[in-house]
């Protein structure tokens, strides 16, 4: 539970008259225990920037409303707590769609807070009006248009309840000025108006959970080549001992998603690291040879299961997930349980037996052995420069990436062996989360080291953060892989669309160095690989405020393994082919 | 089958055919914008809404929505979980197609306001439902229906008016 939350729970009652909409917003903020808020100011906002100023919360002013979201999304991942973005109305409001779905996409709980027109002008094109409650309602768990200023207090602890419990997610609060400055009698200790929302965290499991944990320690005592698939809401349970504990009585090794890093340390001998389209031979050769795999709180989504009907052909598959929309949405269990994850890895621990799993580590082991993933260091490369940085810094550090190969790459290289030390946006694959969600982390973990990889056409949407992170002195080191090009989709033409290459020419980028020069931001520049060591020192050792690292890397590195989309893990590609491939059938 | 997993299931979808006519029913929260989240779940995967119907309930807090619509089981029983996590759905359930020898055939008389006539009037209509008899306070309506399918009318009903049954 976040700390935040905890106050809510607590009942702390406090009734004020006098103030208006905006300060009793900004009062019930600080009550939920809001530190930072990132935003961009207007006009149907001013009345909450004015109630800001006699506030305790650190209002961080970005350069562009989706870094805000990026930077609450990045905040919230760090810390486990809420992340909040507030923003004007129209074009502010929907500057934050992209930060809404990407937080909705990887269950973060996200708020957002925007001003809005005036009521009487809703619906009436006046300036500056979107209809953002109608633009956003796909893309949220839950979404307010506040037309009564006794409705503030209320809404803005549901928002806070309903983002940060069950599966998190992003909570829309569009607010109209003439809301914002009525008279507003406070009152925190109103009850939540919530008959729709169920949570499933339950302290104990009901009967029925338990038969469900009972069929699932049958599966798991029959197996002899079991396999547990760590999902993102492993992490977001807090369930990283409990798993850790119980695939070690199992002796069963442990795969992990994208966003699962860090759920099971990726460097114990049972770990396999990241599974899918780029994840590790060996972590897809498991998938092929397991006769059971256990996703905890993993969607099986189409990254790391491009073949429904192939995935896992022959295995018993037990799916743990909170939402119980996930359960058969994708792959259908043979046995499932609708929980939190960390509830149930706790009662499920006990009727487990440790199971003769060494045939299969053997076989595994082998298999790793014969196809460990490789990078060179003739050049520099995006991968050789991520490697060495995974080095220099002991692995120790908060990471954020971009979208990309080298996003790719930072998962292969940047073992995970902690929670929440890997923030990558990756349902949406939001291009230009990197750098803002990397600012968001510093401040929530002010003395972590935290580094951006990013490439340089993710880099571009959000660059302007510069500002931000060097008025905020965050001594966020942002690493620029700089090939040129898009290079995901260059990767793509190279291999399937006969070397015909299409829109992923970045002629016309700057001089990386200098522009961040020009923010007051300390620039490093590796141009060769014998610069790589000494720079990335010198990099990681300053600590005065942020600083950019440009690395000239290889244009023409690709991303190895890769699972064709649409194709299983029998179809991994393990290096640069020889003959020309076919055109995927899945879509990205 | 556990009752966790049972709940996560939608009644009678596993032994129906592929693809049918469904016909959805839910409380949702009585507020603008409801409407909009549940046809949007719909929409996303291009499931067309062949009917609706959204009613006043004796509590004003809630509504009754009646949708129709025509798709696969599988996909509809995502699309269920997916409505059903929405923050604004009370209630829901869906009632797929059957055998039509399982229908039973009903008789009640519902003792009623005449201003309650309208809604009760579109919810037996949205049930294709028969209206055999009426008078001011009150209506009689057969039904060939399978038992869940009539119980959730008979839930509907009761917010209107007092329920006779016959046989």
């Amino acid at each position: 539970m976040t700390a935040q939350f905890k106050g809510l729970l607590l009942g702390i009652t406090m009734t004020t008259t006098n103030i208006n909409g905006a300060q009793a917003l900004v009062r019930s903020l600080e009550m939920l225990g809001v530190k930072h808020v990132f935003g961009h100011p207007g006009g149907a906002a001013i009345n909450i920037f004015d109630a800001l100023l006699d506030s305790s919360i650190n209002f961080v002013l970005t350069r562009h409303e989706q870094g805000a979201t990026h930077m609450a999304d990045g905040y919230a991942r760090a810390s486990g707590e809420i992340g909040v973005a507030l923003v004007t109305s129209g074009p502010g409001a929907l500057n934050t769609v992209t930060g809404l779905a990407t937080a909705k996409m990887d269950s973060v709980p996200l708020i957002v807070i925007s001003g809005q027109t005036n009521t009487t002008n809703l619906g009436k094109d006046a300036f500056q009006e979107s209809d953002v409650f109608g633009v956003t309602m796909p893309l949220v768990k839950h979404s307010y248009l506040i037309l009564d200023p006794k409705d503030i207090v209320r809404s803005v602890r549901e928002a806070f309840h309903i983002a940060s419990t069950g599966r998190p997610g992003p909570v829309l609060i569009d607010l109209p000025k003439d809301i914002s400055s009525s008279a507003v009698n406070f009152d925190f200790s109103q009850p939540l108006d919530l008959p729709g929302y169920r949570v499933r965290t339950p302290e104990s499991p009901s009967d029925a959970m338990k038969d469900d944990i009972k069929k699932m320690a049958g599966f798991i005592n029959a197996s002899k080549r079991p396999l547990v698939l760590a999902g993102h809401g492993a992490l977001i349970s807090g369930a990283s001992d409990i798993l850790t504990d119980f695939a070690k009585k199992l002796q069963a090794p442990v795969t992990n998603t994208l966003l699962g890093k860090g759920a099971f340390p990726e460097s114990d001998p049972l770990g396999l690291g990241m599974l899918g389209m780029h994840g590790n031979a060996y972590a897809n050769y498991a998938l092929t040879r397991c006769d059971l795999i256990l996703s905890v709180g993993s969607r099986f989504d189409d990254r790391i299961n491009g073949d429904n009907e192939a995935f896992c052909k022959d295995a018993v598959k037990l799916h743990i997930d909170i939402d119980p929309a996930e359960i058969g949405k994708i792959v259908r269990p043979d046995a499932a349980v609708c929980g939190d994850a960390k509830t149930v890895l706790e009662n499920l621990i006990d009727l487990v037996e440790p199971l003769e799993t060494q045939a299969w580590l053997a076989e595994l082991g082998e298999y790793r052995e014969s196809h460990p993933l490789t990078t060179s260091s003739d050049n520099v490369t995006a991968s050789g420069v991520i490697r060495d940085i995974h080095r220099l810094s002991e692995g120790k550090a908060i990471v954020t990436t971009d979208v990309g190969q080298h996003q790719m790459w930072a998962a292969q290289f940047y073992l995970s062996d902690k929670p929440d030390h890997f923030l990558s946006s990756g349902g949406a694959g939001t291009m230009g989360f990197g750098f803002p969600a990397a600012i968001g982390a510093q401040l929530a973990k002010p003395d972590d080291i935290v580094i951006a990889f990013v490439g340089d056409g993710g880099f571009q949407m959000t660059l302007c953060e510069l500002a931000t992170a060097a008025v905020q002195k965050l001594p966020v080191k942002v690493v620029v892989l700089d090939n040129r090009c898009l290079g995901m989709v260059r990767q793509w033409q190279e291999l399937f669309y006969d070397e015909r290459y299409s829109g992923i020419d970045l002629e016309g980028n700057p001089d990386f160095v200098a522009l961040a020069e020009s923010y007051g931001v300390k620039g490093f520049r590796i141009r060769s690989s014998d610069e790589v060591e000494a720079v990335l020192g010198q990099a990681l050792a300053y600590n005065e405020g942020p600083c950019l690292i440009h690395a000239e890397v290889v244009k023409e590195e690709n991303v190895f393994p890769m699972i064709p989309a649409g194709k299983s893990a029998e179809d991994i590609v393990l290096r640069q082919p020889l003959t020309k491939l076919a055109k995927p059938t899945g879509s990205t | 089958m556990s009752s966790q997993l049972a709940e996560n299931k939608m009644e009678g979808l596993s032994a129906g055919p592929e693809k049918g006519v469904f016909t959805l029913s839910m409380l949702v929260a009585n507020k603008p914008g409801v409407l909009g989240r549940i046809a949007l779940v719909f929409s996303r995967r291009g499931f067309n809404i062949e009917s609706l119907n959204v009613s006043h309930t004796l509590d004003s807090r809630f509504s009754r929505m009646v949708i129709v619509t025509e798709g696969s089981a599988s996909q509809l029983d995502d699309i269920g979980k997916q409505t059903r996590n929405l923050v604004d759905v009370v209630h829901f359930s869906i009632l797929g197609p059957r055998n039509e020898s399982s229908k039973v055939q009903r008789r009640l008389r519902l003792v009623l306001d005449e201003c309650n006539k309208p809604i009760v009037l579109g919810i037996v209509e949205e049930f294709k439902y028969k209206m055999v008899d009426f008078s001011n306070d009150s209506v009689t309506i057969e039904a060939l229906s399978f038992n869940d399918e009539y119980s959730t009318f008979l839930e509907m009903l009761k917010h209107y008016g007092s329920i006779e049954h016959f046989v």
